[in-house]
């Protein structure tokens, strides 16, 4: 059961970070589909939610000058997956964004709510290391920008530091050259496996190659095995190189057991995903 | 069997209680209160099995909020073992537990989180004990004996199975069969002999378990989420040594049953709370808690069938090991059910089926939609299929074969097959190409797959195919059932029945049939029910017999209502003086000459004063039409397409069609959608659903590790009815609502065959499990 708090909804983000820096047993609130699930769970014990929702700057998607695309920590899974920005940078985001947990997650869970808990078994986190996403952060002390290997350490552990709230996730700008592709299977509500693919060309074949493997081990990590094996291919080539893909995609990368399915299979399954995103960015390269 | 049912019979009305439940009007167990309520939470067992050294409550009895710390040790003037087969159910563990999550404590406190808090202050010291959770590995020399000494028999009857002590964790063994076996085998063109393994289950239902108690001058008030009201007031009768007049049942609306919610379940623990407490206390269970209190019956069912070359049976043997956890609930039914059940609807000269229900540490198994046949036809069924494929015989053909005839009968004594099977598997062909979908290669080809040389499907996802199974199965239904009618001065009617609406409908159906009997109204027709203080007896709402033996209690009790209106009426009106007018009864009243009387006026012209009423009273027993058993087969055939990603072994739906063989669909769109229901469960099972334990903890206890089907998953589907008036229900109905879960599982595992060639026989037929086999048999 879930125990009695005391709900803060302070109107700034320095309200609320002087709130959480202040309180105690206290911590930040957005969607709750994580944190009021382990609450009433009893994993984790709060006097005191400090409301992030009315907080503007935590809010929407922007495009930036620079070509980064801006998403407020506080977005939806809903906001991403139907915004017309993140469309037509990464379509293969805002596809995801479309399919993770169900629709009462999407409608009220956030980016960065889902980045903040590191739940192992999660999509996002793998597509925004493949991009190499930066992550904005401000605490008491000031601001800092982190990636996601940096900020993720591991299984529910993140870098963040007390009364610090993650404010936004930078994207970078998508070149024309890139396709970036995911896959994901779920069989229970979390995935067994959440592949991200992306690929760069330059005239007929792949001139870089980043695969990243998520929600089969603590954290999402980039199988370099199997996006050394990538770089260099012709696009003629790529088809056969994506059947030549190592089971396991990378010998360094762990695949660990969940409770109904077995370390063994997602690394197949996982292997497979990869094998047929790759195969949907040649695709889609050829239609370029 | 009237020739043509009189309205609103065999009409889709809208559900009477639809606008009540989704304006939230409608009030469940939890929505109730009583003046003076605590609140109960229960410190379970961390252990699968284990000696309870001591109980310390002291700090937990002086914490604040604290009403009352119970532990069996304050329970010596209660029964503390209850159960339906045998009882062996400690209310609280007696100085043993048995499996994780078992109630060991109950806190009751002035609120939830006083009680919660408690709870962590409570000192159980605990040996653990060796534990099994497999049910075979549970019956070896060397395991661990869950029950020391025997248990007596439990609340139910008119059962032969009888409790049998073999080995300290056989609870019961149970055998059905007849003819000569060895001949049956002897001459055989084709024996099949292979092992089905049908998994734990959780009956997921919206409402999880709850329900609130009170002890007062009258006896004990007890509110639940339950199935069967009567059944919960005999076991508190007992546990409680009160007369059944003093313990007062009552059930409001019930948010999903499945099986799950019958017999006692929480109801003697709150009302031991309540009695320590003084105090009403409601107890209320979270999900997590309720899938360690009742699940399904796993069971390993080796199965031999013995076949002529033209895929005629001559003979089936089966060995069924079924897994009830530690407490015997209603596990020796299920067992008994399994064993008759894995024939199937078929004629065999020779059958020698053997159940074993076997006790282990999971949690306890109770009912579960289906009663052991969702087991048994997943074995069944898919050998047939293999048989076909081996005998190179359509399947479908094959079962033609064997199926029985209207008429005749699964063994001897067992009532005529009232269904005509080989129509409904026809139908659902019919119904299966007629179901939207993508359009399919293979479809209505359903020879033998051809060996595919491995990887050849490599990318090109699925491998498509259609299968199809049969469920025949005896209805578990007992007729034990009362109802009263009461038609009031107005003409308007009241129907007190001891029937629980759980969302199947079933009050809607109960009020067709008695507006229908009655020739009134359906808006003028009122139902009571559930409540043990208000309504007549009804044994249980479960097997599918609300519709044909309530129903019948139904109109049997509307006859009666108009055999004394129409005694009345010939009292009244039956003579102008010396002569004797004709009384006509018809639709709702009487005509004397060419004039009408209806049931209103008639009341009211007998009291004289304007008021008064008319009871007619209505029982079903072991009698007449109802002599026979099974009552009635529960027969529904389900037609699957699928395809088949070789690379993940991951399944996809299509389409799926259900043919529910009901005799007569009171109201046919409830009908419809209780198979769509039952075939919607059956596909959760058959792809996913399963309760797993490591380390004698059951490991995906929850909604995220296990996961039911949401409508997202539904494939396109198609339900049809078969209505031929041939059961012993009102019209010619037969219950509905279990049968079209039955066949899912081995229709699906049948459609993956023909698609890939390979056969699954362990369900739920998971992408891992499909890719493994695919990956053993293309190596």
């Amino acid at each position: 059961m879930i125990r009695p708090f005391t709900l803060h909804r302070p109107a700034t983000l320095d309200e609320a970070i002087a709130l959480v820096h202040g309180l105690p047993e206290a911590t930040f609130y957005r969607g709750g589909t994580e944190l009021l699930q382990v609450m009433k769970m009893g994993f984790a014990r709060f006097e005191h939610l400090v409301d992030l929702k009315p907080i503007a700057e935590l809010q929407g998607v922007s495009a930036g000058e620079d070509g980064w695309i801006r998403i407020g920590a506080g977005a939806t899974h809903r906001d991403i997956s139907s915004s017309g920005i993140v469309a037509r940078a990464y379509p293969a985001f805002a596809a995801l964004e479309c399919r993770l947990a169900n629709p009462r997650v999407r409608n009220v869970g956030s980016l960065g709510g889902n980045l903040c808990f590191a739940e192992p078994h999660s999509d996002p986190a793998a597509f925004l290391l493949a991009v190499d996403a930066r992550l904005e952060l401000q605490g008491p002390t000031g601001r800092r920008t982190l990636t996601v290997d940096e900020f993720v350490l591991d299984a529910l552990t993140t870098d963040l530091r007390p009364a610090e709230v993650l404010l936004a996730i930078l994207l970078p700008p998508a070149p024309d050259d890139e396709i970036v592709t995911c896959e994901r299977r779920a069989f229970v509500e979390r995935p067994a496996a959440s592949v991200t693919c992306r690929l760069r060309f330059e005239d007929d074949h792949v001139s870089d190659a980043r695969i990243v493997v998520g929600a089969v081990a603590d954290r999402p990590a980039v199988a370099r095995a199997a996006s050394e094996s990538l770089r260099g291919v012709r696009l003629d080539e790529l088809e056969e190189a994506a059947r030549s893909l190592p089971d396991g995609l990378d010998p360094l990368l762990r695949y660990e057991d969940d409770p109904t399915i077995s370390g063994e299979y997602k690394a197949h399954l996982a292997t497979v995903l990869v094998r047929r995103a790759v195969l949907a960015a040649a695709e889609a390269r050829h239609g370029i | 069997m009237n020739a043509v049912p009189p309205p609103p019979i065999g009409m889709s009305v809208p559900r009477l209680d639809a606008r009540a439940k989704v304006t939230g009007e409608a009030t469940y167990t939890i929505d109730l209160g009583m003046p003076g309520m605590c609140h109960a939470r229960v410190l379970r067992s961390p252990y699968p099995h284990a000696r309870i050294r001591s109980i310390d409550v002291e700090a937990a009895r002086r914490a604040p909020g604290v009403v009352a710390v119970v532990s069996a040790a304050d329970l010596s003037d209660v029964d503390l073992l209850y159960g339906h087969a045998v009882r062996d159910h400690p209310i609280l563990a007696v100085e043993r537990v048995r499996h994780v999550g078992e109630p060991v404590v109950g806190v009751v406190a002035e609120d939830l989180l006083a009680a919660e808090e408690a709870l962590e202050l409570v000192e159980v010291d605990y040996e653990p004990l060796p534990f099994v959770i497999d049910a075979v590995e549970a019956l070896a020399d060397d395991a661990p004996a869950i029950h020391a000494g025997s248990a007596e028999r439990g609340a139910y009857g008119g059962e032969r199975e009888a409790i049998q002590r073999a080995h300290p964790n056989l609870c019961t063994r149970i055998e059905h069969g007849w003819g000569d076996m060895e001949a049956a085998f002897g001459g055989a063109a084709l024996v099949l002999d292979d092992v089905y393994e049908y998994p734990m289950a959780y009956a997921y239902a919206m409402e999880p378990y709850v329900a609130i108690a009170a002890f007062d001058a009258h006896g004990l008030t007890v509110v639940t989420s339950a199935q069967h009201a009567f059944m919960v007031q005999a076991e508190l009768s007992r546990c409680f040594h009160l007369p059944l007049s003093a313990v007062r049942v009552s059930i409001p609306y019930v948010g999903g049953g499945y099986g799950s919610k019958s017999y006692s379940k929480i109801e003697p623990l709150t009302a031991a709370l309540a009695l320590r407490a003084g105090r009403p206390v409601r107890l209320a269970l979270s999900i997590e808690e309720s899938m360690i209190t009742a699940r399904s019956a796993s069971a390993r069912i080796r199965l031999a069938t013995a076949f002529d070359a033209d895929g005629r049976i001559r003979g089936r043997r089966a060995t069924c090991w079924v897994n009830g956890g530690p407490y015997a609930e209603n596990t020796p039914r299920v067992a008994g059910r399994m064993a008759r059940r894995v024939g199937g609807p078929y004629r065999i000269p020779a059958l020698a089926a053997e159940a074993l229900a076997v006790y282990t540490n999971a949690a306890p198994a109770g009912s579960y939609r289906g009663l052991g046949a969702p087991q048994g036809v997943f074995a069944g069924e898919s050998q047939l299929d293999e048989a076909a494929a081996r005998l190179g015989i359509d399947p479908l053909e094959l079962r033609r074969r064997n199926l029985l005839r209207p008429g005749e009968r699964a063994w001897p004594g067992a009532r005529g097959m009232d269904a005509d099977l080989v129509d409904d598997l026809r139908m659902a062909e019919e119904t299966l190409s007629a179901t939207p979908g993508p359009a399919s290669g293979r479809d209505g080809d359903p020879a033998p797959a051809p060996a595919r040389p491995a990887g050849a499907a490599a990318l090109a996802h699925g491998a498509r195919g259609t299968g199809f199974a049969v469920g025949g199965s005896d209805a578990g239904a007992e007729p034990t059932s009362s109802a009263v009618v009461r038609v009031l001065a107005d003409g308007s009617v009241i129907v007190l029945t001891g029937s629980s609406e759980l969302g199947q409908g079933s009050s809607t159906v109960l009020a067709q049939i008695a507006a229908g009997e009655l020739g009134v109204d359906l808006s003028q027709v009122r139902l009571v029910r559930s409540d043990t203080a208000l309504v007549s007896y009804d044994r249980s709402t479960g097997a599918s017999r609300t519709t044909p033996i309530m129903g019948l209690a139904i109109q049997r009790a509307a006859a009666d209502a108009r055999q004394v209106l129409v005694g009345w009426a010939t009292a009244l009106h039956g003579r102008e003086g010396d002569r004797v007018l004709e009384v006509v009864e018809e639709r709702g009243g009487v005509r004397v000459g060419d004039r009408h009387y209806g049931w209103s006026r008639i009341i009211q012209d007998w009291f004289g004063d304007g008021a008064g009423e008319v009871v007619g009273r209505g029982y079903v027993r072991r009698d007449g039409v109802t002599a026979e058993l099974p009552l009635f087969w529960e027969v529904a055939v389900i037609g699957i397409d699928v395809s088949v990603d070789e690379e993940l072994g991951e399944i996809h739906v299509h389409r799926l069609a259900t043919v529910g063989d009901v005799g007569c669909a009171i109201n046919p769109q409830l009908a419809e959608g209780q198979d769509a229901g039952a075939a919607m469960m059956g596909l959760g099972v058959a792809l996913r659903e399963e309760l797993r334990y490591a380390d004698g903890s059951l490991v995906n206890g929850n909604l995220f590790e296990y996961r039911v089907p949401r409508p997202s998953d539904l494939p396109e589907l198609c339900s049809a009815l078969a209505e031929r008036g041939d059961g012993v229900g009102p019209y010619g109905a037969k219950g509905g609502g279990e049968g079209s879960l039955n066949p899912v599982a081995p229709a699906l595992a049948n459609a993956v065959f023909w698609a890939t060639g390979v056969r699954m026989r362990e369900a739920p037929l998971t992408p891992e499990r499909v890719w493994r086999a695919l990956r053993r048999a293309r190596s």
